[in-house]
């Protein structure tokens, strides 16, 4: 009978089928499983409040304030053409513009589109009125960063800004994504680990159009953790106005604790800018402006310090064998140095260590420079934290440069000739410096020999920052208090170069200096600390191409003066 | 006393017990995030319903053997039918499929899958067929293969002319199942079939575009997945996230959010193996063969030819469809457009499996 055989044949069909249910439903089911939900399932991230950054007063510097911005929710969008009518109308804008940033920034159907951000308080309240009137638009409170000085601190606190693709690639690991605003500068970046926070969001349910159907759960997001800075905005402020129209930088910090209390850079710019997307040419402005205002002149310009160098020559002549303070040369306003000479700026005549450092005798320093030799000279500029990174906690620096014999021979593949050792030994040539290595050399011959890291965080979420153990610079205490007290002659004695310093009660120490430029005004510089019996600060002054020392000189008069009439100093 | 083996209860339990799961099953696949959005299908299918019964319980009055009158009309009906819904029939999912009889919409095709059983049945238990060895073993080639497949291959034509690929199949089974079930010598059959495939790529040709994509898409889902591959793999996820126990009645996430296409008509396997898991699923499998394994005992028991090769028929219809239609919703078989029959959506449907398990319960009485 082929019923039987027909019998065979539906149970060998149904049992094919049931094999497949098993390896559909059993054996592979969690992989459908988890198909299912991520076809059902989405989250919208909600953005957490990121945290303020104080100055060490508890003065505010970086905030959040609250912004208006009218957003389009797509699943709830009635009528396009009129809804956009009606709302360009009330924002005053055109229809297409509406349509246009709409288009733009649509992502999916539950995600609200910005259509504009940061509108007045007024028209906020007049598009919430006539939200019934516009199905699909809402009035968001959203958390906008707020620079309360602008430009003032620009350089030290940095900005926010969306992700870029370096950033990305580089932190996806620590949770990241596309889309977030992260800092892209200064504190901002440095910190923004802990200043971010973390992100909230709602898991929500959609279906097969992407619409949301219901919430299934949500979790708030966290406050970014405070930040307490080591500036002084009150200093800062004073340094900034100081500057006027130079380009250049300030730097002042506690010599113990190498805490940084003015971090200034000339020209600056609006962070505001890089919040506020609207304001792109402005932006361009920064990004091509032949002043460069984003780049930090205090940590990323690497300049010849001039005469300020001088301090690493004396200190590595005090070490070299057979110096003594003592022994004078005489200054004749210029020096043979193999077959050719060596100018001075003046004529000094016979020159002690004081009256070399005093007056800045070049010709001085050029036997200093012999006495200690390059090698002497690189290995004590080394010591003093030139040619590397200060470590400050910004995300850019430069390390500068020192040069040495080897390095001459090796990449230049010239001979070191004894001009090279003159112009070392007077802080041209072929040194580079940045103005915070010079501040932080100055620290260190101030407290005593310790190269103190620089930093500008002071504490985070109210826990102090840990200080970094500081190298010892290879200079004993009579020599470092030599150099100190050579340092106070610039200031105190009239003909020293920095004598419009000596301000009543600070006692100030100083060395200027002047970098040539070819066919271009000189750099000006000057660094010191004070006050010379217990130093606390070290200063440096740089002026990009401010024509002499003379003038760092009277823009840190005046910014020291002011703050010790105010009482900053203490 | 042991009991005795009464397939026509078996039948009718296992009937019952589809018929229910059917009815919970629709009713969930009628909601999308929780609001009855097809009502009205579900109140219809309700109604369709206990008219089936209705026509269920009179055709299990109806003596079997006067169904023989009525195949001549019948199958005139019926091709006429077809004929008429190709010239005027509505267009529901690209396909003519329906007629419209004063507000009801009828779909032949269905008629026609039992009445070509009727044709056949008769056409083999016939005297001129079944000569002195009272089977069509010893019947001549034309007898036995050429008259019956004629008269499968005319509304077989009509029904792949709407375009409705997949009831042509089944007509094409039914042919050979009844065929091979009365006994018709074992190397005509295999002829024929050399025959067809050796036409296949002729029938290629004739394909309508969205047929042969569906046809290829079975080959690699991955092909089209946002177009017709969306369906499949989105059955497939159904099914395979109910896993072992199933999300919960009205809990299927690919169901209620509309991310399965047809999820009341082809593919409500998916929505059931989707809620109620491998176990639902199985179960359900097992209902379907224990009901196909009864009407085959049924026709085994029956009292003459005539009436074995119509429950026969009824069999390979509904063995036909489960297998296919689960199949499809699995991605194991192309998606050819069958319905479960008893458990999907359609009134037509319905009705006629209805009718022709009346029948066939009406040979049970009659051993």
């Amino acid at each position: 009978m082929r019923l039987g055989t027909y019998r065979i044949l539906v149970l060998l069909t149904f049992a094919a089928v049931a094999l497949g249910l098993v390896m559909i439903q059993g054996v592979r089911g969690p992989r459908y499983q988890d198909l299912s939900r991520r076809n059902a399932v989405r989250l919208i991230p909600q953005e957490p409040y990121r945290g303020r950054i104080y100055d060490r007063h508890g003065r505010l510097m970086a905030d959040n304030v609250l912004s208006f911005d009218v957003v389009i929710i797509p699943q709830e969008l009635g009528d396009r053409e009129e809804t956009f009518a009606h709302l360009a109308a009330l924002l005053g804008m055109t229809a297409e513009k509406v349509a246009y940033a709409y288009k733009k920034g649509y992502l999916n159907p539950f995600t609200p589109v910005p259509i504009a951000s940061g509108i007045d308080k007024e028209k906020a309240i007049i598009v919430a009125e006539q939200e019934l009137d516009l199905p699909g638009v809402a009035v968001h409170l959203n958390a906008k960063r707020f620079y309360p000085s602008g430009e003032v601190t620009a350089h030290v606190l940095g900005y926010i800004s969306e992700i870029d693709r370096e950033r990305i690639t580089r932190l996806k690991s620590y949770g990241y994504d596309l889309k977030d605003k992260v800092g892209m500068s200064g504190l901002e970046e440095t910190l923004d680990i802990f200043l971010r926070g973390e992100k909230g969001g709602e898991q929500i349910e959609v279906d097969s159009l992407g619409r949301k159907v219901r919430l299934i759960g949500y979790r708030p997001s966290a406050f970014g953790s405070d930040v307490t800075a080591t500036l002084d905005l009150e200093l800062q402020q004073l340094a900034y106005a100081a500057m006027r129209g130079y380009a250049g930088a300030f730097v002042v910090m506690d010599v113990k604790t190498g805490e940084v209390l003015v971090l200034c850079s000339k020209p600056s710019y609006d962070p505001g800018v890089f919040i506020d997307r609207s304001q792109t040419k402005r932006l361009n402005e920064y990004l091509t402006s032949a002043g460069a205002p984003l780049m930090n002149r205090a940590t990323c310009a690497a300049i010849a310090p001039g005469s300020v160098f001088k301090v690493v020559t004396a200190a590595a002549a005090l070490r070299a064998r057979g110096f003594s303070s003592s022994m004078t040369y005489v200054c004749r306003g210029r020096l043979r140095v193999g077959d050719r000479y060596f100018q001075c700026w003046s004529t000094h005549g016979p020159q002690d260590f004081f009256q070399g450092v005093a007056h800045s005798c070049d010709v001085y320093f050029y036997h200093l420079g012999f006495r200690a030799n390059p090698d002497g000279m690189a290995r004590t500029a080394h010591e003093f934290g030139f040619g590397e990174k200060t470590g400050i906690d910004l995300p850019q620096e430069v390390a500068g440069f020192i040069p040495s014999r080897v390095w001459k021979n090796l990449a230049r593949l010239e001979n070191w000739y004894d001009g090279d050792t003159a112009n070392f030994a007077i802080g041209q040539g072929f040194v580079q410096v940045t103005p915070l290595q010079l501040a932080r050399m100055m620290a260190a011959v101030a407290n005593g020999g310790l190269l103190v890291s620089p930093r500008l965080t002071k504490a985070i979420a109210g826990e102090a920052v840990v200080e970094r153990p500081a190298k010892r610079v290879h200079l004993d205490k009579e020599q470092l208090a030599m150099i100190r007290k050579a340092l106070r002659y610039p200031v105190s004695l009239s003909s020293g170069t920095a004598h419009n310093l000596d301000i009543e009660g600070l006692g100030i120490c100083a060395k200027t200096g002047t970098a040539q430029v070819t066919g271009m005004p000189a750099h000006g510089w000057v660094a010191g600390f004070f006050p010379e019996d217990e130093p606390r600060y070290a200063f440096c002054v740089f002026l990009e191409h401010g024509g002499s020392s003379h003038a760092a000189c009277e823009v840190a008069r005046e910014v020291l003066e002011e703050a010790k009439k105010r009482g900053i100093w203490r | 006393m042991a009991m005795r083996y009464r397939p026509h209860l078996v039948l009718l339990v296992a009937l019952g017990l589809i018929l229910a799961a059917g009815l919970l099953c629709l009713y969930s696949s009628c909601h999308q995030k929780g609001d009855f959005i097809r009502q009205d299908a579900f109140v219809k299918q309700a109604l369709w319903l206990g008219i089936g019964l209705c026509g269920m319980f009179l055709m299990s009055h109806l003596d079997y053997r006067r169904l023989n009158f009525f195949m001549a009309p019948l199958y005139l009906v019926a091709l006429v039918s077809l004929v008429f819904v190709l010239v005027s029939g509505r267009i529901i999912m690209g396909a003519q499929r329906w007629l419209t009889l004063g507000g009801v919409s009828l779909q032949p095709s269905e008629l026609g899958k039992y009445v070509l059983v009727l044709v056949l049945a008769g056409h083999y238990s016939s005297k001129a067929v079944l000569g002195v060895h009272a089977d069509a073993h010893s019947a001549g080639f034309i007898k036995a293969c050429a008259v019956p497949l004629g008269l499968t291959l005319l509304p077989t034509l009509l029904v792949m002319a709407q375009p409705d690929l997949g009831t042509a199949i089944v007509y094409f089974f039914i042919f050979f199942s009844c065929a091979f079930l009365a006994q018709v010598r074992l190397r005509y059959l295999a002829g024929l079939t050399a025959a067809g495939l050796a036409g296949l790529p002729v029938f290629w040709h004739f394909l309508k575009g969205y047929q042969r994509l569906r046809l290829l898409v079975f080959l690699d889902p991955g092909s089209d997945p946002l177009g017709a591959g969306y369906t499949v793999i989105q059955s497939k996820i159904a099914v395979g996230s109910g896993r072992l126990l199933g999300k919960g009645f009205m809990s299927g996430t690919q169901g209620q959010l509309n991310f399965l296409a047809e999820r009341h008509t082809d593919f409500i396997f998916s929505v059931w193996a989707e809620e109620w898991g491998l176990l639902g699923s199985l179960a359900l499998l097992v209902l379907y063969g224990v009901l196909i394994f009864a009407i085959l005992r049924i026709a085994e028991t029956a009292k003459d030819m005539y009436g074995r090769l119509l429950a026969c028929g009824v069999a390979a219809v509904l063995f036909f469809h489960a297998a296919v239609n689960v199949m499809m919703n699995m991605g194991m078989c192309p998606v050819v457009g069958l319905p479960l029959s008893l458990f999907s959506y359609g009134g037509s449907s319905l009705v006629f499996n209805l009718l022709a398990l009346g029948v066939v319960l009406n040979i049970a009485k009659q051993k």
